[in-house]
């Protein structure tokens, strides 16, 4: 119960923090019929842990690539600070699901990629990527090139690159997406670490629900055709987070109420009846 | 082990098989040996020692001189003149780089040699220097793309040796014109596919750099130029391997020179030996600098996963 109630005190001083990014009626289209997304209004705080989650096709990933600037808005708007964002920019970083990691540079150039992209000079870019790898604790692997590494190391150093640039806001497109569910459980907890150690927000894109709960402060839940905002839900659960935590009361019936929202969306009943003929004689007395 | 083992046998045996093929024919005289070659003239008033004639022209005349009881001409099975043994290939391989040229403006085989890869180094080089970083530019960039792709397109279809007459009579006589000829036939491909090369990259890397504040230029320079090398590198060894046929064509026009004026020179002699030996000094001067290049590669790209082939 006291648990619950710190939580609660801290879902509010979150929500006392000026907002970092600010989504404004924003709508995604494809053409003239396909609406992806569609209304979306929203206030994201600093040093917020957003997860975003929705059954495929909800635009979750297209709301990352929009904020990063990848993708144009149609209608609506979205500002970071009091900037609208219209292209990519060094105040936004990004982490995608597939391996990004230029293949033809070590580890150490590659976290040093943003910061000699921005004006750095090699060796103030050196030390930064040095630190940051230490961070990730990959410092052994500095000058190993990224097929030498493991997925997860990879995702690591992809972190790292993101936030050596020092971003206001990190987005993140189903980065673990692809890893084992042990090394996965590994990066959320190596993730919270760093957030919880720097200025930064986090903009986390995920189909897991338990993914979604353990590291979020609130889950932004999309529904589907067009993707639209079906729930904004404060996480009752205290920091710093624990594996244990993954087994409360709380967790569980959360974990539930998602699933339901989620899954209410399934479209069984529009999809086409399925017509089996019988493309040979089958022997009825079988 | 045993597939490492196996797979150096086949290699070896890619060679092997078809020179086999070679001396079967060659020194086994059941085996086609279409002529007979003439030891001893006989009593034929045309046969001559040393003269190839078809197996039933000698038959019948070997037929013919024996009812009227004169001498009986003899030789030995043969295959044509234009299809010489493998030692004699193989001697010739040494013997047409010692042999002194029949007359002094002509040129010893080295030299030809010689001269026919500073052509194609020339004809490669200057087509390279401007048409990867065109295949580049278009292959980033779907406006240059469009403004310049449809015309080469519709321009690589011109069979480069067409321009020959028209390169002799602008470039004059000599090199430039065979340079010229090499270009035509190498560049417009080599735009091309270096582009599509270029749109080969993965669009996700462009964007983390995007993202990671990269500015346009520094997109081009820093992701889209060294992520395309290994492949460039590839398909320059292939277009390289291309330049060659060109090379044919070109030593043709103008006053014929190189390699090919070799060629030409010793059938006319009817030293098809020597012919030979000058069409496989191509071909092992075209594996010895794929080798190199394949090697330099496999070194300058460590980090690419393709590299190994």
């Amino acid at each position: 119960m006291i648990e619950q109630e710190d939580s609660a005190t801290r879902i509010e001083r979150l929500k006392n923090r000026p907002l970092i990014l600010e989504l404004d009626g924003l709508g995604k289209q494809f053409g003239p019929d396909l609406t992806i997304l569609k209304d979306i209004s929203l206030g994201i705080y600093r040093r917020e842990f957003l997860t975003v989650i929705g059954p495929s096709g909800c635009g979750k990933s297209t709301l990352a690539r929009i904020l990063a600037g990848l993708e144009t808005i149609t209608s609506g708007e979205a500002r970071i600070g009091d900037e609208p964002i219209i292209g990519p920019g060094p105040d936004r970083g990004m982490v995608f699901q597939k391996y990004t990691l230029f293949p033809w540079l070590t580890v150490k150039q590659n976290v040093m990629f943003g910061l000699t992209a921005q004006g750095a000079t090699k060796g103030q870019a050196e030390g930064e990527a040095r630190e940051w790898i230490e961070v990730i604790g990959l410092t052994k692997f500095s000058d190993h090139y990224p097929h030498q590494l493991s997925g997860g190391m990879q995702q690591r150093v992809a972190i790292a690159r993101s936030l050596a640039t020092r971003p206001k806001v990190l987005l993140m497109d189903e980065p673990f997406g692809a890893l084992d569910a042990q090394t996965r459980l590994r990066m959320q907890q190596h993730l919270i670490e760093i957030w919880q150690n720097i200025d930064v927000t986090v903009v986390f894109i995920t189909h897991d629900l338990d993914e979604a709960i353990y590291l979020a402060d609130r889950i932004l839940v999309l529904k589907p055709n067009p993707g639209e905002i079906q729930a904004l839900i404060d996480v009752p659960l205290p920091r710093p987070r624990l594996p244990e935590h993954l087994q409360t009361t709380e967790f569980k019936s959360l974990k539930e109420e998602l699933g339901e929202l989620i899954h209410s969306h399934d479209q069984v009943e529009e999809d086409e009846p399925l017509h089996i003929f019988r493309m040979t004689k089958v022997d009825d007395d079988v | 082990m045993n597939s490492i083992h196996s797979g150096r046998f086949l290699v070896v045996a890619s060679f092997l098989l078809p020179l086999l093929i070679w001396s079967a024919v060659s020194y086994l005289p059941f085996i086609w040996h279409p002529n007979v070659k003439i030891t001893v003239p006989g009593d034929v008033a045309y046969f001559r020692e040393g003269m190839q004639i078809e197996r039933d022209r000698f038959d019948a005349e070997v037929e013919t001189v024996r009812q009227s009881g004169l001498v009986v001409p003899e030789g030995y099975r043969a295959n044509p003149v234009y299809l010489p043994a493998p030692h004699e290939v193989f001697r010739a391989m040494y013997t047409s780089f010692s042999t002194e040229p029949k007359r002094r403006s002509e040129q010893w085989l080295h030299e030809s040699l010689w001269h026919s890869i500073t052509i194609i180094f020339w004809g490669f080089t200057l087509s390279s220097i401007f048409g990867i970083p065109l295949g580049i530019l278009c292959g980033a960039y779907s406006r240059m793309s469009k403004l310049f792709e449809p015309f080469i397109e519709f321009f690589r279809y011109f069979p480069a040796p067409a321009f020959g007459a028209l390169a002799v009579a602008v470039l004059g006589i000599h090199d430039a014109p065979k340079i010229a000829i090499i270009f035509i036939g190498t560049f417009f491909q080599q735009v091309l596919i270096v582009a599509n090369t270029t749109r080969m990259i993965d669009p996700a890397l462009l964007e983390a750099a995007r993202t990671l504040g990269a500015s346009r230029p520094a997109v081009l320079l820093r992701v889209v130029v060294p992520g395309v090398l290994p492949n460039l590198f590839r398909d320059s060894r292939i277009l390289l391997g291309w330049a060659w046929t060109y090379l044919i064509v070109a030593e043709l026009i103008g006053t014929s020179s190189g390699i090919t004026w070799f060629i030409t020179q010793q059938a006319r002699y009817k030293n098809f030996d020597n012919v030979f030996a000058a069409i496989m000094m191509i071909g092992l001067i075209g594996l010895a600098t794929d080798l190199i290049l394949s090697h330099f590669g496999r070194r300058l790209f460590r980090w690419h996963k393709g590299a190994a082939s």
